[in-house]
């Protein structure tokens, strides 16, 4: 069986790291992605980093690289009359086209979506910017705090037990790497992927506008839908944890527990091997353990002070108690589990060699491969698609080249 | 109105957040979705308890499985009926209704469906065209395939908590936001659909599954190549970003008030350093380079509190924006709620829910110009579609649903 998108044409016009994942999926699952950056400079993301060695240089950013892995590279200046000709051409013959310039820049390229849609009655078009193309936001500037931040959870993170007592006056905090924004990557491959697979019946295209801030609101709507329907504002001081436990200290790191039920209770207790402590009657009841749960996780802690994370871990599971180590991303590229799954593909870049790249998370049948394409260098496979997708002889791409178009 | 997955059917035995979540946005973009319930066994999304001891209180009287906004959110759109299957007769009507669908999609642990004879090797020889999708936290296989895990856990296992932390301090130890169920079921939908594509072509259906932590795993990409090849744990970078100055969350006035503002390139900065009246402190050879600006960050950041700290969040966002500099308030739910934004662009839809009345839940993830995902049904109610699902699509007879309904199988 063939990956489910083969034979699906995408090009990409986006730099750092929500348009770029959402068109290394669709070039997972099959599709042939090409990857549109302007002439000299390429993608932001190039000179992002990390880099090797922290050693500074465009052609090995793992950031890059990461997400641009199965893809071609050419290069185009879409914002010059010449240049937006040849990208009409390309448009032709292309099912799909993820781009995330705001209004502005749009309009500064003289780049018309909804005429591009009318011009393309079958082109699929993403268009993915912070706040949607229309409203008062819509010409914000924003990178990526601005975006997470506005979203559900930015004003909230961090809260919880640990956070409130070792940082009560401190800012809110990102996610974490680029976390929101490989969100809105993945939003908007799914909304391409459920219009590529309604074309097979009606045959057109569609003009999908993806806020990354609404997206990120739309998927945890729990405040949100609280907080509409009368449920009051939680501030990140009010709000604790839904269940008790959290992130807890143990002999060699931390670890985190989350325990809901009675069963779960009763079963914890045997593998603490049933302390005099947990047989407070205070402790009995849902209700009673959040009442007392202050006491209840420091004495959890205690215990937990003299226990290994990893004998916690499998104790606890054993129980079928959720428990797990928090795992740095060192300890989570040496997990068995993911290894037996073979998780990693084997990936490799200039002047780096091999590196394990993140398979999608699909397994079998479709896009699981062992090795990853390497990302392409900027404008190497200009000859290759200005020759077979739009059929220009050496010369004219030699004269584009020279005249700064590509 | 056709939609995107208008015609396709779904069965969908999700609970809590991750699973339902699938069923959802298939739902939003126009498949018929069957949600299977129990009534023994409610989805926890229905329930004011356990997991939220203070919520209870106002919530019964007997009819509290329809009251949870958090519940209907996660389940708009769908159909619900409620069945035994602990009786052989509850499980003859859920393999006779997988038998006249096209997807099946459950976030039960490894194995549950298939001591019930549902598993995908047994469906699909009834159903070749099937596409069936399972999401346990650590895959079908492996050492660890049996892991009990929630949310947190899943942030956990996958390097993404040990990576949220202040730069001087420890992890903070909560991931805010479910987002190992959310990230899961963004992948399993998309699996879902491209499997069906799949189909279309080949006129075969195929099993899919995720496993939640290497969903996670996949947005922390760079950060493992890093860790990998740099062979070093850098711990938590609280809000730093190597490639911006300043590039941060800062203090404004009012009760918890606050402004990310993020500087890329010099002409930000001159731009920002103008609207904070070109003090003398910013003239300071320390900060005329991105790279200087980075490596005085402290300093750099208390300067802009100071500026910050006397303003509201909207005002340094108008500012700061004015100049093209990027600036957004940091939002509670409030905000949200009171951003001319989002009245413009309509973000939320107001559902009649029979038991609550006028429900506002949060509208779909993104716009599609010809094929709108809408919210176009309220949450189902507890077995509300029994009578429809059974009779008219499965096809028991009258007489045949009252006796399964006088059993207590369809209950």
């Amino acid at each position: 069986m063939g990956p489910a998108f083969q034979g699906i044409r995408v090009l990409e016009i986006c730099s750092m790291v929500p348009g770029p994942f959402c068109s290394r999926i669709l070039a997972d699952l099959g599709a042939e992605v090409v990857k549109i950056e302007p002439p000299q400079v390429g993608d932001e993301s190039r000179y992002a980093g990390p880099f090797p060695g922290d050693q500074e240089d465009a052609s090995s950013s793992f950031l890059f690289h990461y997400l641009n892995v199965n893809k071609l590279g050419i290069t185009l200046e879409v914002a010059q009359p010449e240049g937006r000709a040849v990208l009409g051409e390309l448009l032709q013959k292309a099912d799909v086209l993820v781009i995330d310039f705001p209004p502005r820049d749009l309009k500064k390229a003289n780049l018309d979506l909804q005429q591009i849609a009318r011009d393309h009655a079958s082109l699929i078009i993403a268009s993915i910017t912070p706040f949607g193309l229309t409203g008062p936001h819509a010409d914000y500037n924003a990178y990526y705090l601005n975006t997470y931040h506005s979203g559900p959870d930015g004003y909230l993170n961090p809260s919880g037990r640990l956070a409130n007592k070792l940082y009560p006056d401190r800012e809110p905090l990102r996610a974490g790497g680029y976390y929101g924004e490989y969100q809105a990557g993945a939003v908007a491959a799914v909304s391409v992927v459920a219009a590529i697979y309604s074309r097979n019946f009606s045959g057109k295209g569609a003009l999908l506008d993806i806020s990354k801030q609404e997206a990120l609101m739309s998927l945890d709507p729990g405040d949100i839908v609280q907080y509409a329907n009368g449920s009051g504002m939680r501030t990140r001081f009010g709000r604790i944890a839904l269940y008790l436990g959290g992130l807890t200290e143990c002999r060699d790191g931390f670890w985190v527990l989350q325990l809901h039920f009675d069963r779960q209770w009763e079963a914890l207790k045997k593998c603490m091997e049933n302390p005099q402590w947990a047989q407070d009657p205070r402790f009995d009841t849902v209700e009673g353990r959040h009442q007392h749960r202050g006491d209840l996780e420091r004495l959890i802690e205690e215990w937990a002070r003299s226990h290994t994370k990893q004998d916690i871990y499998h104790r606890l599971q054993q129980a079928e108690v959720s428990a797990v180590p928090v795992l740095t991303p060192t300890e989570v590229l040496a997990d068995e589990q993911l290894k037996s799954r073979e998780f990693f593909m084997d990936g490799a870049m200039p002047s780096v060699g091999r590196v394990p790249v993140a398979s999608l998370p699909f397994r079998p049948p479709f896009s699981h491969s062992p090795a990853a394409r390497q990302a392409p260098s900027l404008g190497q496979h200009n000859g290759r698609i200005y020759q077979a997708w739009l059929g220009y002889p050496e010369s004219k791409i030699k004269s584009l080249e020279a005249s700064g178009v590509i | 109105m056709q939609q995107a997955l208008s015609g396709s059917r779904v069965v969908d035995f999700g609970t809590a957040l991750a699973g339902p979540l699938v069923g959802a946005l298939l739902a939003d973009m126009g498949a018929e979705v069957i949600k299977i319930e129990s009534k023994t066994r409610l989805d926890g999304f229905r329930m004011g308890r356990p997991i939220i001891g203070q919520d209870t209180a106002g919530g019964d009287e007997g009819k509290w499985p329809d009251l949870m906004p958090g519940f209907h959110a996660v389940n708009r759109n769908k159909l619900s009926v409620t069945v035994d299957m602990k009786t052989p007769d509850g499980v003859r009507l859920v393999k006779a209704l997988i038998k006249k669908s096209d997807v099946v999609t459950n976030n039960y642990a490894p194995g549950v469906l298939g001591r019930l004879g549902l598993d995908y090797p047994s469906l699909a020889k009834e159903n070749p065209r099937l596409v069936m999708a399972s999401m346990p936290a650590a895959g079908l296989t492996g050492p660890l395939r049996d892991m009990v895990s929630y949310a947190s856990v899943v942030a956990a296992a996958s390097g993404l908590m040990s990576m949220i932390g202040y730069e001087d301090g420890e992890m903070v130890g909560q991931v805010q936001g479910p987002w190992g169920d959310v990230v899961a079921s963004l992948t399993v939908t998309m699996g879902i659909v491209a499997a069906l594509r799949h189909r279309h072509v080949t006129g075969r259906g195929q099993f899919i599954e995720i496993a939640q932590i290497e969903a996670q795993t996949t947005m922390l990409g760079e950060a493992l190549m890093d860790y990998q090849m740099n062979k070093r744990v850098r711990g938590p970078q609280g809000n730093y970003d190597p490639n911006m100055a300043p590039h941060n969350v800062y203090r404004c006035a009012g009760d918890d008030r606050w402004v990310a503002v993020e500087v890329a390139t010099e002409e930000q900065w001159k731009a920002l350093c103008k609207v904070i009246g070109d003090p003398d402190w910013a003239k300071d050879p320390r900060f005329q380079t991105l790279r200087s600006r980075g490596e005085n960050r402290k300093e750099l950041d208390q300067r802009i509190s100071d500026w910050t700290s006397s303003r509201s969040p909207e005002e340094v966002t108008e500012l700061l924006q004015a100049v093209g500099v990027a600036a957004m308030t940091v939002m509670n739910v409030e905000d949200h709620f009171t951003n001319p934004h989002f009245q413009h662009r309509g973000f939320g839809v107001e559902v009649e829910q029979p038991m609550v009345g006028v429900e506002w839940l949060p509208g779909f993830p993104w716009r599609m110009s010809k094929t709108p995902g809408q919210v176009q049904r309220h949450a189902p109610l507890l077995g509300e579609h029994n009578e429809y699902v059974w009779c008219s699509i499965v096809g028991l007879s009258k007489e045949e649903y009252e006796r399964l309904v006088q059993a207590e199988v369809v209950k």
